[in-house]
């Protein structure tokens, strides 16, 4: 609730897509998108839908169910990062631990997202072309994660 | 290999196993949901999300299997992989030098866990780095 208050209409058509897209794919890894800026959404919603049906032990070992609320802020956070443009859809990977990581792998730069729980966000960011790491927490100011993100734009 | 300690709810507590030599092998599975694809290299590699701890603080502990307790029961190092995945090796030595403790963890499903402790975010991809090779490899992915 707190995210649709505070996001708007296209997180809301986003999380409506999310909760009712089932499970289409058979492969768990994301590739390149098609280019289409408004592809992103089913995409990611259907790897959402994908990751939530993951059970325990799905890493071999003890991994958790990925946690809805990480899915969701997951979607809030994307809903604000794509809003710019320029940007192809994300790789989104399980966490052992039941979180989710975004990330982007282009224009000399690696981006990952670690998101927690809702307000709880892990970044870290390293340019390739100048060795440089960026490492930091967030809570609910996105604006540090935008600034990295506005890197690896079109 | 030494028995592992126990707290008093009979949970394997962290320790380094000075049983495990410098060069012998950790085995972590690589589930395909954890591969990305990398425009920086135009293919897909291992995502360091794959070198995640399970169990939070204090312990940040991360599950592998002991290449070393395998071959001892006269298994192939792929004998343990899940079938659908992939697996790389680390060795002992280099994961202890990050900081990092590496001992048994065996449990009734899985006499071979092993895990390795203190994996902290920043880690992950120290971990990742210390990727040796492909115990069994997926098709067309890079580790790095």
């Amino acid at each position: 609730m707190y995210y649709q208050e505070t996001i708007g209409g296209s997180y809301q058509g986003l999380l409506s897509t999310y909760a009712r897209k089932p499970v289409t794919q058979t492969a768990l890894s994301l590739g390149p998108s098609a280019g289409d800026g408004s592809a992103w959404e089913a995409e990611v919603a259907n790897r959402l839908s994908q990751l939530l049906q993951l059970p325990s032990g799905w890493d071999g070992y003890r991994a958790a169910p990925i946690r809805p609320g990480a899915c969701d802020y997951a979607i809030s956070v994307l809903a604000r990062l794509m809003a710019a443009g320029g940007l192809p859809t994300p790789s989104i990977v399980p966490l052992a631990y039941g979180a989710v990581q975004i990330e982007w792998h282009r224009r000399g730069w690696n981006i990952e997202v670690e998101v927690e729980r809702p307000n709880m966000i892990s970044v870290f960011a390293r340019s390739l072309t100048s060795n440089k790491e960026y490492s930091f927490t967030i809570t609910t100011d996105l604006s540090p994660l935008i600034g990295i993100v506005n890197n690896i734009r079109d | 290999m030494g028995i592992p300690p126990r707290d008093h709810f009979g949970r394997v507590v962290p320790h380094d196993d000075c049983d495990l030599g410098e060069d012998d092998g950790v085995i972590r599975n690589i589930p395909l949901s954890q591969i990305v694809y990398d425009e920086n290299i135009q293919g897909r590699r291992i995502s360091s999300g794959a070198f995640s701890a399970t169990s939070g603080d204090p312990d940040n502990g991360m599950s592998v299997d002991l290449e070393n307790l395998i071959v001892a029961a006269g298994k192939a190092p792929s004998a343990n992989v899940p079938e659908g995945m992939g697996a790389v090796r680390l060795h002992v030595g280099p994961v202890r030098g990050v900081g990092l403790k590496v001992g048994s963890d065996p449990d009734d499903s899985n006499p071979f866990h092993g895990q390795v402790w203190g994996v902290k975010k920043p880690l992950r991809s120290k971990l990742h780095d210390l990727v040796v090779d492909w115990v069994v490899a997926v098709d067309g992915v890079r580790i790095r």
